[in-house]
């Protein structure tokens, strides 16, 4: 059904992605930082897209490849995964170790054009300012790339 | 057991005005969250961190027969606990609440966003309410935690932790590897900023007179068990269950039978350097190691004694025993608190010290300085024992230096301040030359030694020293470089050499027993620098004292005493809740490939026959393992996979490729 239907109106889908295009964007934050980071720019009174998602994870370290990968597959447009800075993780070598992953898969990710999909921030728990710049500019870039290819069609709500 | 029974999820939304009405709709979203799988009961609580809501909840926990709780409310960094809490006491496991941060996630930033904000609500709540059908009760162990508490280091922080844990009626094991108590600021004379004895302290409200805390009450402290002549060589556990194993040294008398007489003293044939003196005086191989030492008795060093047997025969009580051995106990802790103290940094080859005697540190001088010390309190060059006319004090000695120490030792600035007025006030016509990079005074009153060594005419010199010469008669000339590059020359009969405050030998041992971080310097890192800085990494160990970087008595004092509060919390509890969250390994499935092994940060995981084990008193549930597993054999509970994994697809189920 999907196909037909891009099928039958190509160009005003096109359009249509390209004005109305709203990425989705799942953020995996970890508990002792980022997930703090986000809380203490909401309550001093920064906004940043709406399109960001929470996803809680104990560390930065939890997060795997494949939950990555399983949320690009589901129609995420873009993936943060963000936790504390190197010398102050709460588990000592949470984000070193998710470092190294994660520039493992953006090279693997290369292969398929998805690299600039993903993106790895390290900040503290009270770097509000820092969220809503790592947030708004990686939302900018998925916004600029378009959807997500594996996706067939926009949004629905 | 939750597979079987069906899922009952009851969906709460808050209704507090920070968060909802006026914002969005909240009907609307109340409606959509009766659509969602498993959802059986939705329900707004008013202010759902007021009493009457969890009271509410409760009673609707009950009478729907749910089985897992959704709150749409404020971060959990506010309230989980809380909400946790509430559902224990309806009876239901405390990990089958999800909570949605709908304040700080969707309506603080978003308050501008019109209708997208009801519809990034609803895709957390639907994320949350596919992850929560996951959930899976998980229960914490509880450990009775003994009441007793180690002390490593009889300092003078351990010292008044030991006592103010002794004052709230608990137990205390102090350690000390040394033959009595008291540590370096037994060693220090007169110490800033009231010019009395290192370890004399007032008196408490139920005692009359000052006292020296070295001998204060400990014979009557029962709480209070002094292990001197200790290491410790075993250590292991965690909160609520240390066990360590303790080695005692022979001492060679026994304490309960001596009466100080000092008659073992006077006879014993062999002498040797004293290094509580740092080698100003000598002493016997049976000796007492300093006037006020605590225990009450002399000690025999076994490492020079030839056991004559001469001390044993004078011996008026049969208090001496040569043939003691030692001895190793082993013992059960509540909880830690490590104070090992520092070291000083010995500077060979600085600024000629180690080849010319007149050059000596300043811990040597403040031994002179000690009207109880070898010299009776007068300053003497150690090349002629006559008083010296010119003296120099060289500051940032190994510390604040590339190419030794980076740290600032601190407390080097006030001593040498305390050190040149004290020597003012004795000898005024002594010409005294302070050569430094810069005068750091920390403390509430410690200006006033600044201004009153200028007005007694101690020179100050801000720049670098580049080369020490020895001249004729041990004299010692100095080339120094001002700030203008300008190039000087001094000449002093006595050099004092500020040397650093390094870490105590033997805390990289520690270290690794406890699990502690060490900086670059190796001094032992707090859990926080600023709001937690006497909690470690390590859960139930707590640092005070200079074991956690140099610092002065007065600041040793009230982190002891902050830490022996800390240190109190679990023993006065009684009873230890262990976090759940931790790794598991399904045996079956593990491969024994040891990559959990390599990532684990807290060498929680052992390779036991060809399987990966979890020592669940050290997983701190991380879960860096989890994702190295090539088997997936591990899990992190509450974090599982597919936990999260229900969680992105609640959360994206609306786009094209989640519904396929």
């Amino acid at each position: 059904m999907t196909i037909s239907s891009l099928k039958s109106t190509p160009k005003k889908t096109r359009m249509l992605a390209k004005t109305k295009f709203e990425p989705r964007i799942v953020a995996f934050c970890c508990e002792h930082s980022s997930y703090y980071a986000a809380d203490a720019a909401a309550s001093s009174g920064f906004s940043y897209s709406v399109n960001i998602e929470i996803i809680r994870v104990p560390c930065v370290g939890r997060v795997d490849t494949i939950h990555v990968l399983s949320a690009l597959k589901k129609g995420a447009d873009g993936v943060m995964i963000t936790g504390c800075m190197k010398d102050q993780c709460y588990f000592e070598t949470g984000s070193t170790i998710a470092e190294e992953r994660m520039k493992e898969l953006a090279q693997s990710l290369k292969i398929v054009g998805l690299s600039d999909r993903i993106d790895f921030q390290l900040m503290g728990p009270g770097m509000a300012q820092r969220w809503v710049e790592v947030t708004e500019a990686f939302y900018e870039q998925i916004k600029n790339l378009g959807p997500n290819p594996l996706k067939k069609e926009s949004n629905t709500e | 057991m939750s597979c079987v029974k069906k899922i009952r999820i009851g969906v709460f939304t808050c209704d507090c005005v920070l968060i909802s009405k006026h914002f969005f709709d909240l009907q609307a979203f109340e409606n959509y969250a009766k659509t969602l799988p498993n959802v059986v009961y939705v329900e707004r609580l008013g202010y759902s961190c007021s009493e009457k809501s969890q009271q509410l909840l409760k009673k609707r926990i009950k009478d729907q027969h749910l089985n897992r709780v959704i709150l749409t409310a404020c971060s959990p960094k506010h309230y989980e606990s809380l909400f946790q809490r509430c559902l224990e006491e309806a009876g239901l496991n405390p990990y089958l609440l999800e909570l949605v941060n709908i304040r700080e996630q969707v309506i603080w930033p978003h308050r501008n966003e019109g209708h997208k904000i009801l519809r990034k609500a609803k895709h957390l709540l639907r994320a949350a309410v596919y992850r929560a059908a996951e959930l899976e009760p998980l229960s914490s162990s509880i450990v009775t935690v003994p009441p007793v508490v180690l002390v490593i280091g009889a300092g003078i922080s351990g010292i008044q932790a030991a006592q103010a844990l002794s004052d709230q009626n608990i137990r205390v094991h102090l350690v000390e590897r040394a033959p009595a108590i008291g540590g370096k600021a037994a060693q220090l004379g007169i110490v800033y900023p009231n010019e009395s004895c290192g370890v004399c302290v007032p008196p408490r409200l139920t005692e009359m007179s000052r006292e020296c805390l070295v001998k204060r009450g400990f014979k009557y402290d029962s709480n209070i068990h002094i292990h001197t002549l200790t290491e410790i060589t075993q250590l292991g556990g965690r909160i609520g269950n240390f066990h360590a194993t303790l080695h005692t040294k022979p001492r060679g008398v026994i304490t309960d039978k001596c009466i100080m007489c000092g008659l073992c003293i006077e006879k014993c044939p062999i002498s040797i350097l004293d290094n509580y003196n740092t080698g100003l005086s000598t002493r016997k191989a049976i000796y007492l190691p300093y006037p006020q030492a605590v225990p009450r008795a002399p000690v025999i060093d076994f490492d020079v004694c030839n056991r004559c047997g001469k001390c044993a025969e004078v011996c008026p009580v049969d208090a001496i025993d040569i043939e003691e051995q030692p001895r190793d106990t082993e013992m059960s802790f509540g909880t830690i608190i490590v104070a090992t103290g520092f070291d000083i940094f010995e500077p060979e080859g600085m600024y000629g010290f180690g080849k010319n005697p007149n050059v000596i540190t300043n811990f040597t001088l403040t031994r002179m300085l000690d009207p109880l010390g070898p010299t009776d309190g007068q300053v003497l060059r150690l090349s002629d024992k006559k008083p010296p006319e010119r003296i120099g004090f060289i500051q940032c000695v190994g510390s604040r230096d590339p190419k030794h120490y980076t740290h600032c030792s601190r407390i080097c600035c006030m001593i040498t301040l305390k050190m040149a007025l004290a020597i003012k006030q004795q000898k005024p016509e002594t010409q005294i030359d302070v050569f430094f990079k810069d005068i750091r005074l920390l403390g509430k009153d410690y200006e006033k030694y600044y201004l009153a060594c200028q007005e007694l005419g101690v020179s100050f010199h801000r720049g670098e020293v580049t080369n020490v010469t020895s001249t004729r008669k041990r004299g010692l000339e100095i080339q120094f470089e001002t700030l203008a590059e300008k190039h000087e020359t001094y000449n002093v009969d006595l050099l004092s050499l500020a040397a650093a405050l390094i870490p105590a030998t033997g805390s990289q041992d520690l270290a690794e027993m406890l699990n502690l971080e060490s900086d670059e310097s190796g001094f032992f890192c707090e859990c926080h620098k600023k709001l937690v800085p006497i909690d470690t990494t390590s859960e139930g160990v707590f640092i005070t004292g200079c074991c956690n970087g140099p610092r002065d008595i007065a600041e040793c004092s009230y982190l002891s005493a902050a830490a022996a509060s800390h240190a109190a919390i679990p023993i006065l509890e009684g009873i230890l809740k262990e976090n759940p969250v931790k790794a598991v390994v399904d045996e079956a499935l593990c491969i024994g490939c040891a990559n959990c092994f390599d990532v684990c940060p807290y060498n929680a995981i052992t390779m036991k026959g060809g399987v990966s084990t979890i020592n669940e008193l050290y997983c701190k549930g991380c879960g860096i393992c989890v994702v190295e597993c090539p088997a997936k054999a591990i899990q992190l509970q509450n974090f599982r996979d597919s936990q999260l994994e229900a969680q992105l697809m609640g959360l994206l189920l609306n786009t094209e490729m989640a519904k396929q």
